[in-house]
């Protein structure tokens, strides 16, 4: 469908109508006049649980080297794996996959930090319980809702025009619970196709004050405001050719729908928007290399090029906002410290996390490295030595403003920042 | 209420007919529950927009059915609503003409590439829904990862059903037990899709469970639930054994299908009651005795129980003695004796307590009271469902004189508007109200992506509490966006498989601009709409024309003009209430 001239205007024209009207609740949501400047929060979730040990690897372990003769990263070769600065351990060389140079890079200009040895303080090993348990914030028990959801309720923040958002088609389980939060998959389907006329006819219809009404206007708003930023009408049309800033090159399109360069485009484009954006999410799929994992070429491999060029893509991209987006990568849990016999790994237990943005203290390495000699081993796996919620809590407290951990992070514990993040801390409520 | 005790009265009866009175500490979850409850009480009769009561039988068929086709609200006019709930309490499959030929005529695309090792060719064909007639049989082995086969035929069963349940709920006569069938697999929600492939393989008979026993006796009806693959494998008791049992099942037995969070003691010393009496509400040592109480019940799925018991892989429900803890234990406040002539007696024990509960009766009829009535059901028809549920808790009819009562009571028909569609019921009424047809030239999947893009993928609930059944949860923008675009594009014949005939639906006698758009609001709503909505509307078709003369244009342009008017209507929020 091409954008006709016709259409093209009365999109213009509703756009300045709806300002007009609408014009201090879009001011202060769009420019963050009153609000707090807290980080936007991008959470990049790795579904499938990834090898955290073949991604950033001690390769000088004697027990990894054991337990994992064919299915390891090494320190010598034609393809060897990328020397970190600061690691933790005690003379441990860790070491970045081969495929993640551009990590490397974001590493080294201090812009990533890497927590390793962390995720859920009880083990699971189910990919859904261990989901849902992470995501809805408490590894005790089954949450209601989401962590980012209660994140949302606790700042106040369901009342931009879009104050939350997956790029994925369904909301996961970190947004369980939050009405205000909108499934993005992509957004050249964000719209009402079908009948041009339509739209300002309902904006009449649901003028009245029930619930209905209110959501149904919230709806419009988010509607028009999204479209009027990508030039068309809210009932559809093309949009804009997506023009990524700071030299960055995601390595999908945006029309590659599903992929993670997609997403991430998606997400960019809704931040520069400026429309109240408080919390976005996203997922990537295949990793759950029981079969096949390939060590410098293959599945992994191909998932690690695929995340660290989108991650460098996404970081240059962001080169306006860099101070006000943090973002965090996650998994629910790594895999079985022991090589299968399939070329695999099974599932295991602590895992790496990621952390990205201007106001990371990264370029270095943290966490507490259990080791991997038999007797630490978690039912034969790398233990867990950080709470998730940790990293987590951090964030949303020096990044996000919020103290509310004990709302956030059920049964959380004592509040115990790495230091991953720039900023200060607020007595926990 | 003879389980009244001093120990607990102000609990006790704050959750029995209390709601209203909230006590004085609450926890966590008696908070959600209430958020549940006044997330809606915001909006008082006196809001703008708030819907007058229409007709009985606009509000029968927009709640115990997914919408009026055109002709069943004169139906249920004529015959009255007593007349319609028996007819639908006992629905007749054999007396389904339009469903019938749907389903039988029924085929959905199938396609793969061939196996790489080559175990199975590529295929590509339309298939029938032939899981209908299909058994345990053969879905069993499609779920097993043993057996080399499509990841596509492994999942076809749960795909058939989903087009199954979109059918039915357009096309079948028997509405009630659709939208029943709904509301239990909400209440004992399976994630289909995402946690074992032996739950999607079988999934026809875990919605066979749904139907069998809709409007049947609850007791029998948690007892299959209890044995049922699906749930067995999404709540872990499919592994729970003495030697460690697994709490997930018997936790959300209580909290999600029976007695409801209200009844969560967090605090075990506010739980004491007297010798002989049932607790009102669990505990965490209730969580850990029915789990149990539960041990040894399992599927027979190939497990190795000791070095000469070994069991077959054949799906069916099996009880392992050797799993079994045998101990004598206290659950609710009851004994609950070490079996004697039936090694089961401990599981059933525990379900015959929680079947006959009252506050698992109060908790819920709360549940179908909202569904069928509204977010926050007066509490005088929930007391007159629980006395009859009570009263019938051996009966094989339970649940049938319980939805009567609901349906025939005074609250039902003097309620509306305190709720709104969710939407997969929204996007079957637009497609029952346009009499849209469904083609089965292959596609299935896009009706049912239609309902997933807005928030509601059938079967697809991760947590084992199932669809929220509030419209806070619901009135958000990607439902309402992706909703309404089911109605915009699909009008626009931008879906090859839903297709529409508006204009030959127009009565001959009715011509005029304002004709059609009172034929078209009478026909989709069943009421009258706002004179500015309805001036709005007229003055679209009429396109600068006298509304009483024919729509101006030619025969392409005022059929566009038509569809696009039924959009409106559908869009209002007169559509969305319920």
């Amino acid at each position: 469908m091409t954008l006709s001239r016709r259409e093209f205007v009365i999109g213009s024209s509703l756009t300045a109508a709806y300002f007009a009207g609408m014009g201090t609740q879009i001011s202060s949501v769009a420019f963050g006049q009153t609000a707090p400047q807290r980080d936007i929060l991008v959470v990049l979730f790795l579904r499938g649980a990834m090898d955290g040990l073949n991604f950033c690897s001690p390769v000088n372990d004697p027990n990894y080297i054991a337990a994992r003769p064919n299915l390891r990263m090494r320190s010598d070769g034609t393809t060897p794996a990328l020397p970190l600065a600061n690691p933790i351990g005690n003379g441990v060389d860790f070491r970045l996959h081969p495929s993640g140079q551009p990590l490397l890079d974001l590493y080294t200009s201090t812009n990533l930090a890497i927590v390793h040895a962390s995720g859920l303080t009880v083990p699971n090993r189910s990919h859904f319980d261990a989901q849902a348990l992470m995501e809805g914030g408490n590894p005790n028990a089954r949450q209601q809702t989401g962590w980012l959801t209660r994140y949302l309720t606790t700042i106040g923040g369901q009342s931009g025009v879009v104050p939350s958002m997956t790029a994925s088609s369904n909301l996961p389980g970190a947004l369980t619970g939050s009405g205000s939060s909108i499934a993005i998959p992509s957004l050249s389907g964000f719209s009402l196709p079908g009948d041009s006329t339509i739209f300002t006819p309902m904006q009449a219809y649901y003028t009245g004050t029930t619930p209905l009404h209110s959501a149904g206007t919230t709806a419009l708003n988010a509607l028009q405001t999204v479209n009027a930023a990508l030039n068309r009408p809210p009932t559809g049309g093309t949009i804009p050719t997506y023009a990524p800033e700071g030299g960055a090159v995601y390595a999908q399109a945006e029309s590659q729908s599903g992929t993670l360069g997609s997403a991430l485009i998606t997400i960019a484009r809704i931040i520069k928007m400026e429309v109240g954006l408080q919390v976005a999410t996203l997922d990537v799929g295949n990793w759950d290399t029981h079969n096949n994992q390939g060590t410098t070429t293959g599945t992994f491999a191909n998932n690690v090029d695929s995340l660290a060029r989108n991650l460098m893509a996404f970081h240059n991209d962001m080169v306006r906002y860099r101070q006000k987006v943090t973002l965090v990568v996650m998994s629910e849990f790594g895999r079985r410290f022991t090589e299968n016999t399939s070329g695999g790994t099974d599932h295991g237990r602590a895992n790496v996390m990621l952390v990205l943005g201007g106001n990371v203290n990264g370029g270095r390495m943290y966490g507490n490295w259990p080791g991997l000699a038999a007797n630490v081993l978690d039912g034969g796996d790398l233990a867990v030595t950080t709470d998730y919620r940790q990293v987590l809590a951090e964030i949303i407290m020096r990044r996000g403003l919020n103290p509310q951990l004990n709302t956030v992070f059920p049964q959380l514990g004592a509040y115990q920042p790495l230091g991953v993040v720039k900023g200060t801390d607020q007595p926990v409520v | 209420m003879s389980t009244a005790s001093t120990f607990s009265r102000r609990r006790l009866l704050s959750n029995f007919f209390g709601s209203e009175n909230p006590p004085a500490e609450t926890s966590a979850e008696d908070n959600k529950a209430q958020e549940e409850t006044v997330a809606t009480a915001t909006a008082g009769p006196k809001a703008t927009g708030f819907p007058d009561l229409p007709p009985i039988e606009v509000i029968a068929m927009t709640r115990m059915a997914y919408g009026p086709r055109p002709g069943d609200l004169d139906r249920v006019r004529v015959m009255g609503l007593t007349a319609y709930v028996d007819e639908q309490l006992a629905p007749n499959d054999n007396d389904d003409p339009d469903a019938l030929t749907r389903l039988n005529n029924q085929v959905m695309r199938i396609n793969y590439s061939a196996d790489p090792d080559g175990a199975y060719p590529a295929l590509d064909e339309l298939r029938p829904l032939n899981t209908r007639t299909q058994g345990l049989t053969d879905f069993w082995p499609l779920g097993l990862q043993a057996n080399t086969i499509a990841f596509q035929e492994r999942i076809r069963p749960l795909e058939e059903i989903r087009n199954e349940t979109f059918l039915r709920a357009v096309y079948s006569k028997w509405q009630l037990r659709e939208v029943m069938v709904e509301f239990w697999h909400a209440h004992f929600n399976v994630d289909a899709q995402r946690v074992d492939s032996r739950i999607y393989a079988t999934w026809p008979l875990y919605d066979r469970i749904m139907r069998a026993n809709w409007n049947g006796n609850f007791r029998v009806f948690l007892e299959e639930i209890t044995k049922s693959i699906a749930m067995m494998y999404y709540l872990n008791l499919v592994s729970n054994r003495n030697t460690g049992p697994n709490e997930n099942y018997a936790r959300e037995l209580q909290e999600l299908h029976t007695l409801g969070a209200e009844n969560y003691y967090t605090d075990p010393n506010a739980a004491r009651f007297p010798p002989g009496t049932t607790a009102t509400g669990y505990t965490e040592a209730d969580v850990k005795e029915i789990a149990k109480a539960l041990t040894g019940w399992s599927i027979e799925s190939g497990q190795r129980v000791n070095s000469s018991l070994t069991l077959p892989s054949t799906g069916l429900f099996r009880f392992v003695t050797q799993w079994n803890d045998t101990g004598v234990r206290k659950i609710l406040n009851q004994t609950v004796p070490s079996p004697t002539t039936d090694p089961m007696s401990q599981g059933k024990r525990v379900l015959d307590l929680l079947a006959g509960h009252p506050n698992v009766a109060k908790y819920v009829v709360t549940k179908m009271c909202r569904r069928l009535i509204g977010d926050n059901p007066p509490t005088s028809v929930i007391k007159k469902a629980v006395a009859v549920w009570l009263q019938n808790v051996n009966a094989p009819d339970q649940l049938k004189k319980v939805i009567r009562v609901i349906l025939l009571s005074p609250e039902f028909a003097a309620t509306f508007g305190q709720k709104t569609k969710r939407p997969f019921e929204y996007t079957v009424s637009f497609l029952r109200a346009t009499e849209a047809n469904l083609s089965n030239t292959g596609g299935g999947y896009t009706y049912y992506s239609l309902v997933g893009e807005a928030g509601q993928p059938l079967f697809l609930w991760p947590s084992p509490n199932g669809y929220p059944d509030v419209q806070g949860f619901w009135l958000n923008t990607n439902s309402l966006r992706a909703s309404w675009r089911n109605v915009t594009a699909a009008l626009a014949g931008s879906y090859s498989t839903v297709t529409f005939d508006l204009r030959s639906k127009i009565p001959a006698n009715v011509t005029t601009s304002n004709q059609i758009v009172d034929f078209f609001i009478n026909r989709l709503l069943g009421r009258t709409v706002t004179s500015d909505i309805r001036t709005n509307l007229v003055d679209y078709l009429r396109n600068g024309a006298s509304a009483d003369a024919v729509p101006p244009g030619t025969t392409a342009e005022v059929t566009t003009r038509i569809n696009r008017l039924v959009g409106r209507i559908c869009v209002l929020p007169d559509f969305w209430w319920r």
